[in-house]
């Protein structure tokens, strides 16, 4: 990358120093320009050149900051790299060790086992709520002997089919040793955690304010953040490298949105799901959808027209509450005036 | 915007990019009226003010976004409005573990202001809702751009979870506060150590939020306690430091009051589909935090309401599907929550405690028409190490009653099987008191009502109903299982009947096959008279509940 910027400077001077031995090149005959005004034009262009090697040279330290830098946040939004100064990235990184030195504990979490699949310990990850169930997976596996199914049941492990649907997240078991072991110093504590995390968040606000600025919002997220409430995204990436939390799209999500229809990416703490078409056959059939939008709008028109005038009584005081709730929206800026 | 203003921005004919959303109001039942201060508002008389809950809902199924969608994780499993007890348990436990006392619990809630609202989309297009405005010089079917995610979207969901998900993370980790979410609420356990009401968690939480730059909605936030109303249910945690400890939940009286000033409000006005099925979802909402199935087989009369399935009433009629009718059983069953919520014991979860040892509880009816309908019953302590049986035969008042459906089954085996339950509770009640029950069933129908308190079937949903109801009085925790016909023991109870000999009750020998005498020898049970309900208390469910409440 270096080498063809460097080349693409290179052709630019030479091409400049051909239009100043042979004018033609660069149009028609100009009048003679007067020295002092080459000797200017040259200066500056030097010092574009000078400036541009050493925006390489930035470029480079920047990537290998960024390269060195543990930040899974930083890697995801690639084109990151191009909106944080060497600066920036410093400030980032001592955030983010201020951060961590916060920790009360090792980063711990959870994710939901797949459906049908069997947790470590051997419990079913979500009960199928079959009565019957196959005879392998009973607690008691005798078909024909009283005897032995009484003898077996009073032993029996139950487990396997009346596992808990929720267990206490691992954090909070873990966060409720620190507070057992804090004791009657949790709230001097509390209070000193909250207030070095505010002093974070003030930082992390400065550099959200650039990434903003510099990586552009999607039309939503600009919206709200104009209008409702300012997400500092920047202190949500240090929190989801510090707490090493798999859901890296999360940040990003707040500067350019989430996806609604389509294919949502896996958030990697919910629950996976297989999905149920191959996405080939899906994406036609959206298309295809999609390609019926003006008429379907046009339907809708009719329909809530026609629903409106003639309506009476309750189901019209329905709808004139539900078109004032949604003027709410509108004067709270989640939604734009129609 | 108007159709036109919106084919000027989107796009017209195929190039159109969005897909507009219809947007309904939906009645969702009534809810406490909150001032301009945000604080509940009162009657002078002390009763709460009620306004009716509208909910804005985008149709995103009829749109075809839902099935427009493909998803790769999905929301289960989450934070159940007994959270509480999960936490009292780990503080109980690791507390006796580390050996210091255990310390004063307190909790207080937050809730994400407009939470779905905050969060933006990527595709705003696909957001866009239609309504109806009234506004003078601006009437008309209109457009609205949303920038946030709509009421309606499958995808709205998992989208939003992933960020309460982080907070609650990061709460935990940098401030040790064990919090969870179900969706925007938030309950945020904490200690009142040394004369402090809590010790910082809430203003932690609060405080991440504001660093995120987050909203919480302030008016619905309530204050560490040790009782506070989470997910609409009364938690009570104030006794969870003690000797034995436990936590405590009940329906929260706003909530029981305001669906029974619905049904009383029905009662005269009458009952539409959608405002039964309302109602169902209420007292479904509101049964989850009493013991097992309590009450579920009660609301099968609003449930024919909802006209989305076929019940028959009582006497074979077929349920009317688009009546707004009140009806005697409608009336009836009024009648009956408000009896059960006035007696319902609170669900009580015991912390800290080692199992006691289960039991186990194995029932069984025979059911020939012309002949023999037994009912059989062996239970085993595993604590003492005792077993006890007991057998007898069904009533002809209950056979009546189960007639009185209107169903006239040749065959009751379904409904003997289920009361065999019934007895088991009802004889050794004494027994089964606050204890873990396995209760071994070999008959599907009635296992099914067992489990889910509920049953298509009147008579059935009408057992099921006293079984909960009298489970929920023992405070008992059942766990059914199905057993193979051929393995049940307490089959043997069922078909032979008892016989006194010697001053006690013993099966009759003469009618046991030698390996069923080789099963009644090694259980070496004690005999128990069978206590069975009689028709006219099957018929009053009033009784289960005053019976269970002791």
């Amino acid at each position: 990358m270096r080498g063809l910027q460097l080349l693409r400077n290179g052709a630019l001077a030479g091409w400049f120093l051909l239009c100043l031995a042979r004018p033609s090149v660069a149009g028609p005959p100009p009048a003679p320009a007067p020295p002092g005004l080459i000797a200017g034009v040259c200066s500056v262009f030097a010092v574009a050149a000078a400036a541009s090697i050493a925006s390489d040279h930035h470029l480079t330290g920047l990537r290998a900051r960024v390269d060195g830098l543990r930040s899974p946040q930083i890697h995801a939004i690639y084109p990151l790299r191009v909106h944080f100064s060497l600066h920036d990235l410093g400030e980032y990184e001592a955030c983010q060790a201020e951060l961590r030195a916060l920790l009360a504990f090792e980063p711990v979490i959870a994710r939901p086992m797949p459906k049908g699949a069997a947790c470590a310990d051997g419990l079913q990850a979500v009960s199928d709520h079959m009565f019957i169930r196959p005879v392998e997976t009973r607690p008691v596996r005798v078909l024909d002997d009283r005897l032995d199914h009484w003898r077996q049941a009073l032993t029996c492990d139950v487990n396997s089919v009346f596992g808990p649907k929720y267990v206490l997240p691992p954090a909070c078991v873990k966060a409720i040793n620190q507070m057992l072991k804090l004791g009657d110093r949790l709230p001097a504590w509390r209070a000193g955690q909250l207030r070095k995390l505010r002093a974070i968040a003030k930082r992390a606000g400065r550099l959200t304010h650039s990434l903003k600025r510099s990586y552009g919002l999607g039309v939503a997220a600009a919206q709200l953040e104009a209008k409702v409430r300012r997400v500092n995204v920047v202190l949500l990436m240090l929190l989801c490298d510090v707490l090493e939390h798999p859901n890296v799209n999360l940040p990003r999500a707040y500067l350019r949105g989430f996806s609604v229809t389509g294919v949502i990416p896996d958030s990697h703490v919910l629950r996976p799901q297989p999905a149920a078409d191959p996405e080939e056959e899906f994406w036609v059939r959206y298309h295809q959808t999609m390609s019926t939008n003006d008429g379907w709008s046009e339907q809708l028109a009719r329909q809530v027209a026609e629903r409106a005038t003639s309506s009476r009584g309750k189901a019209l005081g329905l709808l004139r509450t539900s078109w004032e709730l949604t003027k709410t929206d509108i004067s709270a800026g989640f939604v734009v005036s129609p | 915007m108007t159709i036109d203003q919106l084919r000027a921005k989107y796009g017209s004919g195929p190039r159109m990019v969005c897909r507009p959303i219809q947007r309904h109001g939906i009645v969702q039942g009534q809810k406490q009226q909150r001032g301009p201060d945000g604080v509940l508002m009162f009657h002078p008389n002390g009763a709460p003010v009620n306004v009716a809950k509208i909910r804005l809902v985008d149709d995103s199924r009829r749109s075809l976004h839902n099935s427009h969608l493909i998803r790769t994780c999905e929301t289960v499993a989450p934070c159940p409005f007994t959270y509480m007890a999960y936490v009292c348990d780990a503080v109980v436990l690791q507390s006796r573990g580390m050996n210091v006392p255990v310390p004063r619990v307190v909790f207080s809630t937050d809730d994400m202001r407009s939470a779905y609202r905050q969060v933006p989309t990527s595709d705003p297009e696909m957001c866009i809702v239609c309504i109806y405005s009234f506004d003078p010089g601006n009437v008309g079917p209109r457009f609205v751009e949303n920038w946030g995610h709509n009421f309606g979207h499958t995808s709205s969901v998992s989208n939003y979870w992933r960020t309460p998900l982080l907070c609650c993370q990061a709460a935990r980790h940098l401030m040790a506060i064990p919090v969870d979410h179900y969706c925007d609420d938030y309950a945020t356990p904490d200690f009142a150590l040394a004369g402090l009401p809590d010790c910082g968690a809430a203003a932690g939480l609060s405080g991440l939020h504001d660093a995120l730059g987050l909203i919480l909605e302030p008016a619905k936030h309530q204050p560490p306690n040790s009782s506070n109303v989470f997910l609409g249910v009364v938690c009570d945690v104030s006794s969870a430091h003690q000797a034995s400890p436990f936590v405590e939940f009940r329906p929260s009286s706003g909530r029981t009051d305001r669906v029974m000033a619905m049904l009383d409000h029905a009662s005269v006005e009458g009952l539409s589909a959608h405002s039964a099925q309302v109602i169902k979802g209420k007292l479904g909402w509101i049964l989850q935090s009493a013991w097992g199935g309590v009450g579920r087989a009660a609301a099968q009369p609003l449930v024919s309401r909802t006209g989305t399935k076929n019940f028959l009433l009582p006497g074979g009629r077929p349920a009317p599907p688009e009546t707004h009718l009140w009806t005697p059983e409608l009336a009836s069953m009024t009648q009956f929550f408000r009896t059960l919520f006035k007696f319902l014991p609170p669900l009580r979860r015991t912390l800290g405690a080692t199992p006691r040892g289960r039991l186990l509880v194995y029932s069984d009816a025979q059911y020939s028409q012309r002949g023999r309908k037994g009912l059989g019953v062996v239970v085993t302590d595993t604590l003492t190490n005792t077993s006890y049986m007991c057998g007898g035969e069904v009533p002809d008042d209950i056979l009546a009653w189960m007639d009185s459906f209107g169903s006239r089954k040749k065959q009751k085996i379904n409904q003997c099987e289920l009361l065999a339950v019934i007895a088991a509770v009802m004889t050794f009640g004494d027994i089964l008191r606050d204890r873990e029950l396995l209760v071994w069933v070999d008959n599907v129908p009635a296992l099914s009502a067992a489990v889910h308190g509920y049953s298509h079937a009147p008579e059935m949903a009408s057992l099921s109903n006293a079984l909960h109801l009298l489970l929920a009085g023992l405070s008992a925790a059942p766990r059914f299982l199905h057993v193979p016909g051929k393995a049940n023991p307490a089959d043997i109870p069922s078909r032979v009947p008892f016989v006194r000999r010697d001053g006690s009750h013993a099966l009759d020998p003469d009618r046991l096959a030698p390996a069923d005498a080789r099963v009644v020898a090694a259980l070496r049970a004690c005999y128990r008279p069978m206590v069975l309900p009689t028709a006219a208390q099957l018929g009053n469910l009033k009784y289960f509940i005053r019976r269970g409440a002791g």
